[in-house]
Parts: structure tokens; sequence; C-alpha cells
């Protein structure tokens, strides 16, 4: 009867491991709280998970953490199942979650959901991954006002490549078209490789990409970046100019892929100055600098008010440019 | 330095004896996991994610390799001994697996899967060490027409599953594609039947599906017989327990066929080893010479699917690490895991830091080496399972069941799916409507629609774009014609009666439908002696396990 005790002994750890998530410890005086767990939306290796997981790893190295942060995987409904999760942990101390642009636009874009951030509380942001117009090595165009000219002469011949049609990929080459009058078609993919091969294959000739997703390949000379779609360079990619410096400015308030980490609702205010404090100590390591640097990204801390305010004008920009795709919630 | 070298290497560093602790404890810990439906090897290995990344990059990704080859064969455990898929890749192991555990034979079903697993990873890794740059070129011209076409010839053959029962084919088909379209459409954003549920904005778990249709609608078929005798023929000496060297002569074209289908299809990104292992199960049930026996306990339906199984996570390593793209859930989580240690897959990894990227690749063999030596010798001990009383294995299976879909997500709206789930397949059951092509159009319905909608995007609705493009064409060339070969073919020395119509074609719960097909009806049904007629005899299944249904379908032919 080995095998019996062998199944219980998997189910013991099973039932464990759910009693564990399950409970909810007091927070000690100093605000830490016993345990922390961090909702993302996405499956475990979609962008939002792992980089979570990297922010919790960077947080070990750094010993501002001993233990472990699960990660809990919600990823019903494109952030809604991991919003309503967070609704249900009200008041605790011990459950945050990753926040992306997905939080502000998926709400507006479904008609039948209730939830909405502006529930939580804002810990802190941390990072901006900025976006950058990639085509393939061997393309044509040097420049974004290549594109742009090429895509005004042949309206709907060109192709982009990228996510849903309301991520921010999407949105901002929406942005671009409605402020140069071009016009492209937009092929969607759900997985950053297929929309990698959609380029290298010449079905698309253009994408709007964070320089995580393509580093790999702008390394290996397969791709190459004519612009960066914010308003800020790239620390990591000097050489490649802004929209704004190309002549096409877009405005401040474009939607941005940032990310930070918010708490339930009526979480206690000690354990909110506790984790603001830990991600304000994590911006300021050499190990984050490195991190940021190598993924390209832009290192950008704000908390409370500054973080609060910046979500709003992030759900400002966002709702326009869903209102125009006539998407928004009637 | 050539690509052997490199290899050779690889194996070098991977052999430390900590690597080999820690690829034993990954395969032991994902065999104990991966029992719960479920937890497959995604789950398992983002569930073990936080010990690995602590360990340094070789050692943790090896022990992931273990982790993944544990939780891939117990898999097979859940579906061969308690008809439960506890990952959508083993869904085709109880089509004929659990039926040979009817009959006594788990322990020949448990060692064929290992080893045919074990010879497709061989033939995966070398074939991954050498044609990687010719595979990662064909992943790349891999477009939307090109899947749309590939979608083709796969519902094709779902069609093909079901020829001999048309109608009740389609209705399953239609309903798994239908079902496959819940949740939200990445075109448009917008929620599609989802009935203003939350949960149902993510769509329908396949899990929930199929642990539904198999393992709750299997409870309660047999709980409505209220036989209170043992279902299974449990195997008394060991060397019942192990597969006879006939078992493997008979696998021998499975397992090729499995292992090349399994490789082709894992390399292309999103392919993945649900779509492999049920084409190969198809391909090696339409090139068999006795398909009729496919669903009764085919030994040859074990090993192809796993073959295909094994060879698939070989080759799918090829798109993650030459070209940094994932095709499977396990993929996606070893990606994550490269990136937190920093590495980047893609095409420079191997140029960067070959340290680990041969090692990766020599890991994952030694993961399903380290299988084979642990679990081979496990398997007398596993089929004892089938010793425990009804009373006790079917709540034992119910609970298995709720605990793995409950874990996914923590939801108990998931239950409630689970519970109508079991329901169907249940009622498929009464009206004996086969449950594969449901979920095969439910897995492919998806890859489908967004491959037509991408391709017609980019032609502007012009569908000439699947002939247009070579690969596409080719594809739909192939399946064209063999549409039309196997149509022929399978007209050709089939029996006229109608009574032989769900034989051999669909999934368990249509066997179970028959009510009178599997050996283990022929002991365990003698509530219902007069299908049998008078002149079939009870069997005992050791004495030899394929005769009762070859009777069986005498019988049927003869009335």
């Amino acid at each position: 009867m080995r095998a019996i005790r062998i199944t219980t002994f998997a189910l013991a750890l099973a039932v464990t491991a759910f009693a564990a998530a399950g409970c909810n410890p007091k927070a000690s005086a100093s605000g830490k709280p016993a345990s922390t767990s961090v909702v993302v939306h996405t499956a475990p290796g979609g962008g939002s998970d792992v980089f979570t997981r990297q922010v919790i790893k960077l947080m070990q190295q750094t010993k501002l953490i001993s233990g472990n942060w699960p990660v809990n995987n919600q990823s019903a409904g494109a952030s809604i199942g991991a919003m309503s999760y967070l609704n249900g942990k009200s008041g605790s101390s011990t459950t945050i979650a990753a926040i992306t642009p997905t939080w502000l636009v998926t709400p507006m874009t479904l008609h039948t959901t209730t939830v909405k951030f502006d529930t939580f509380q804002p810990i802190a942001e941390i990072l901006v991954e900025p976006y950058m117009m990639i085509v393939p090595a061997n393309s044509p165009f040097k420049t974004a006002n290549d594109f742009v000219t090429a895509a005004k002469a042949q309206p709907d011949h060109y192709v982009q490549a990228g996510g849903s049609l309301t991520a921010v990929d999407s949105l901002d080459g929406k942005a671009l078209q409605a402020n140069t009058g071009a016009k492209w078609k937009y092929l969607t993919f759900s997985d950053v490789g297929s929309r990698i091969t959609a380029l290298l294959r010449g079905d698309a000739q253009v994408m709007i990409a964070s320089p995580v997703d393509v580093a790999s390949e702008l390394k290996s000379g397969k791709f190459r970046a004519i612009a960066v779609v914010g308003a800020q360079a790239i620390p990591s990619y000097p050489a490649v100019p802004t929209l704004k410096a190309e002549g096409i400015d877009l405005g401040d308030s474009l939607p941005a892929e940032f990310r930070g980490f918010v708490g339930p609702p009526n979480m206690p205010a000690s354990a909110l100055a506790y984790y603001q404090g830990l991600f304000a100590k994590l911006v300021k390591t050499p190990q984050w600098a490195s991190f940021v640097a190598a993924n390209g990204d832009i290192s950008q801390y704000a908390d409370g008010a500054d973080f609060k305010a910046l979500l709003t004008d992030q759900e400002k920009s966002l709702s326009t440019l869903v209102s125009q795709l006539n998407l928004g919630q009637s | 330095m050539g690509v052997f070298d490199n290899l050779i290497n690889g194996f070098g560093a991977a052999l430390s004896p900590t690597n080999l602790l820690w690829v034993g404890i990954g395969v032991v810990i994902g065999t104990l996991v991966g029992i719960i439906p479920g937890l497959g090897p995604p789950a398992t290995l983002s569930l073990l994610l936080p010990l690995t990344i602590n360990l340094p990059p070789t050692t943790g990704l090896i022990m992931m390799a273990g982790l993944y080859h544990g939780a891939k064969f117990s898999g097979s455990i859940a579906a061969v001994l308690l008809n439960i898929p506890t990952e959508p890749s083993s869904v085709v192991l109880c089509f004929d697996g659990h039926e040979l555990a009817k009959q006594g034979r788990a322990g020949a079903a448990l060692g064929v899967s290992a080893i045919s697993g074990f010879i497709a990873s061989t033939f995966g890794v070398v074939a991954l060490t050498f044609a990687a740059p010719v595979i990662a070129k064909l992943a790349i011209d891999f477009g939307p027409p090109e899947y749309g076409a590939l979608m083709v010839f796969a519902l094709l053959l779902v069609i093909m599953m079901t020829s001999n029962s048309p109608v009740k084919g389609f209705v399953s088909m239609g309903l798994g594609l239908l079902l496959s379209t819940v949740g939200v459409d990445i075109f448009s954003g917008q929620p599609r039947f989802t009935f203003g549920s939350v949960t149902l904005l993510g769509g329908i778990s396949f899990i929930i599906v199929s642990v539904g249709l198999f393992a709750v609608g299997e409870v309660l078929v047999n709980v409505e017989k209220q036989t209170g005798r043992p279902l299974f023929a449990v195997p008394q000496r060991v060397r019942e327990v192990m597969p006879t060297m006939a078992d493997f002569k008979q696998s021998r074209a499975a397992i090729g066929i499995g292992t090349v289908i399994g490789f082709f299809v894992g390399s292309l990104p999103g392919g993945g080893s649900t779509v492999a292992s049920f084409l190969s199960y198809t391909i090696v049930k339409r090139t068999s010479k006795h398909p009729e026996k496919f669903g009764h306990g085919a030994i040859e339906g074990v090993a192809g699917p796993e073959a295909a199984n094994n060879s698939e996570s070989g080759a799918a390593m090829i798109p993650l690490l030459s070209l940094g793209l994932p095709g499977t859930a396990s993929t996606a989580v070893m990606l994550a895991a490269l990136l937190i240690y920093g590495l980047q897959p893609g095409p420079l990894l191997f140029t960067q830091h070959p340290e680990i990227a041969w090692p990766v690749i020599a890991s994952l063999y030694l993961g399903n080496v380290a299988l084979l030596i642990l679990n081979l010798p496990m398997i007398p001990i596993w089929v004892k399972i089938l010793k425990i009383p009804y009373w006790v294995l079917y709540p034992a299976i119910l609970v298995l069941s709720v605990i793995g879909v409950y874990s996914i997500r923590q939801s108990l709206f998931d239950l409630f799916l689970l519970a109508g789930f079991g329901l169907l397949g249940y009622v498929f059951h009464k009206l004996k409507v086969p449950v594969a092509p449901l979920l095969m159009a439910f897995v492919l319905g998806p890859m489908a629609e967004n491959a037509v909608r991408q391709s017609l995007t980019l032609s502007d609705n012009n569908p000439l774009i699947f002939v247009q493009r070579p690969i596409s064409a080719t594809i739909l060339g192939v399946a064209v014609v063999g549409a039309i070969v196997l149509a022929l073919t399978s007209r050709r020395g089939r029996p006229v009666s109608v009574a032989a119509i769900a034989d051999g074609d669909t999934g368990p719960v249509d066997q179970i439908a028959d009510g009178d097909t599997g050996p283990a009806d022929l002991i365990a049904d003698s509530a219902e002696p007069h299908r049998l007629g008078p002149a079939v005899p009870r069997q005992t299944p050791s004495s030899d396990p394929s005769s009762p249904a070859d009777l069986l379908g005498q019988e049927r032919r003869i009335s």
C-alpha cells in the first residue's frame, strides 16, 4: 500500500499549500506583515509574472526580504480575475498585486465588469518599459518618418504586429496613425514570439515593442530600432531618437507600459508604509540599476499621491484612445 | 568546435554529483505532485520555480528538467490507472491505457509509456543538437496561413476519428469548437459567451473539461452499474506487470510515427504536446493493421502518443533556445526561469552562454534517463493502486479531481463547471456520443480561429492566401490527398454491421457506452449477460488480453 501512502503524501502537501495560501496573519507592530503573496494577472511565464518574480529575486539578493514571496497567478479575464481577487482581500496586509496598464484598459472595454483599479491602495510605481518602433534589419525604413510617409502613400498596405487590440503597443500605434494621418493594418498575436517571427518572415513590417521583448534580436542584428515612442530617450539605447525628436509629437500622456504594485482596498497604513519603504530602497540598489539597464527599461519611482496621479493620467489617455477604437463601454 | 563536442561538454557539466542529486529529487517531486489533475508539468514547474531559482542556473534548470519529466510520467500513471487526464497531453492515454489497465495490463502500459518516451526523447535530443538551425528556420516560415492549413489538416483528422458515426462525431466536435470560443476575443477585446461571468472571461480550462468528461463521467457511469465487483484484473506476478517483447514489437512503428510527429509539431511555436499526441494517435490508428483494437487496449495507442509527447519536449526547446519563443506552457515557465537567471534565450544564447545552453539540452536527456531508472522499478508499486476497492477508489478519484481543478485558480465556479462536464460525460455515454472529437476541437479551435483571422487580415479577406504560400498550399494538398486515400481505404474491408460502428473509433466513454466491449465488462458487468449471448464464456483477461474484445467484435459482426 505504499502507493496509497505516496498519494496521501502528495495530497497532504497540496492541502498544506492551500491552507498556507489562505491564512491571513496579523501584521506585527513594525508594519511588517508575517507573510506576503503577490497577485499577478498573467499565467506563469507571462510578462507580469516574470517581472514580479524578478523583482522578488532582486529583493532577496539585496537582503530587503528574507523569505520568499509566493506569486499568485490569477489569470482569468485579462486582469479582471486578479482585480476581483484583490477586492476580496480588503483590509489584508499580506496580499499585494503587480499592476500594469491592462488593469486600466480591460475594465473600459469589457461591458460586464464592475471592478476598477481606483479602489486599490497604490503602493509604488517602480519602472516604465519604454516602447520602440522596431523594423527588420533589411527594412528600407531608416527612420519613423520613412515608415509614416510610406504608410501615407499606401494606406492599409503595411502591417504592424502586436498584442491584443487594447494592449499599449496597439494603442500607441493608433495614436501615431491619428497624429500623422497614416494608416496601416494591425495583426494580433497573443504571444511575443509569433510577433517576432511575423517580422522575420515579412508578414509584418513594423512592431512597437519594449526593448526586453526584442533585446536578443536587436543585439544579434536581426532587428533595428528606429524610434522611441515615449517622450523620454532610453538610457540603454542612446542612439535611438524619440518620435518627438523626429518631429512627431504625440503629447506627454501617451499610454506607457508602467509597472508598479498596489494593495487591496483598506490595506492598513502601516503595511502600506512598509511596502513603500521596501520598493523605495530597492530602486536605489546597484542590482536594480543593472537589472533596469540590462532590460533597456527606465527606472521611475513614484509612490502614494504621485502614483495615484499617474494612474489617473494614464487612465484618461487610455480611455481617449479606446473610445476612438469604438471599444468602450456603451 | 563542432556541435558534438559542445554536447559532450554539456553532459560533462551536467553530470556532477550535485546535479544528479537534484535531477533525481526533481523526478521524484515531479512524479508525486504531477499526479494531481491540473498540476501537470507547467503548473508543477511554476510551483517549484521559487525553489529552483535559488540554485545555480545549470543545477536549477537540470532540476526543472527532472521535474518536467517526472510530472509528465505521473500524467501517464493517473491516466492509465485512474482514467484521470492530469494534463491535456495525457488525455489520449486514457483511450487505450486505461482499457489496458482494466485488462490487468496497467504495468505493460506504463512500461511502454516510459520506454517509448525514452526512445523518442533520445531522438529528440539528438535531432535538437544537430538539426536545430534548420528547424528554427522552419519555425520562422510558419505564419498564420501555414498554421491555418495545419489546423485544416488536424480538424480533418478529427472528422476521420469519427468517420464511423459522422453525425455524433460532428455534434461532439461542434460542441468542442463552441466551448473553445468562450472568453475574451483578442481580436476585438470583447467577451464571447461569458454570460456576464468574470470567471468565464479567461475561457474554460481544458483540465476542467477533460477531467469532467473522463474521470467524473466514468465514476458516474460505473456507480450507476452498482456491480460491487472489482473493475480491474489485478496482476499477481511481477512478470505480468512488465511489458513483453511482443508489446514492443507491436509498438515499433507507432513509436517511430509518434517520434517524428511529436518532433515536427513540437518544433513549431504554439504546436504543443496535446496536438502532437492527438495527431500521432489518429495517424497510428489509421495506419494500423487492426484499427478496431484501438480504444480497447491497443498497446500502440499508448506507445505512439507517448513517443510524440516526449520527442515534443526536445523539439520545444528549439524555438525556446534558438529563437527565445516558448512553444508550450512548460517552455514558457522554463523561459521565465532563464529570464530570472538573467539569461536572454534567443539566437545569442548558444554563443554567449554555451555553459548554460548545452547543459540544458543534456539535462533534458538526463531527466528522462533518471525517470527511467527511478520509475520503472516503481511501476509494480503504482499498479497496486488498482487493488483499492472501488468504494475507496471512486471517492478518491472524485477528491483528486476536485482538488486538482480547485488548485488551478481557487475558484468554486470551476467546480460547478467540473460537475457540469461530469454530467455531460455521463449523457454522452448514454447517447453513445464520442468525447474525443469534443476535446480535440476544444484544443484546436482557438488556434484555427486565430490563424484564419490573422491570415485574412494579411490578405484583405482574400481566402486565396492559403494556396498562394508554398508551405500552406503543400499542407492543404497533403490534407486533401490524405483525406481521399483514407476515405477510400477505410471503406474497404469494413464490416457493414451497424453494431460495429462505435467500436474502436472513439473515446473511453463511448466504449463504456457500448457496455460490452472491454474485457472488464465481461467480468464485472454480469448484470447484463444477455448482451454477450450464451456462446461467450467468461474470460480471464490475463490469459489473452485481446481475445475478449475480438470475440465480442466477432459476435457483433455475426449478429
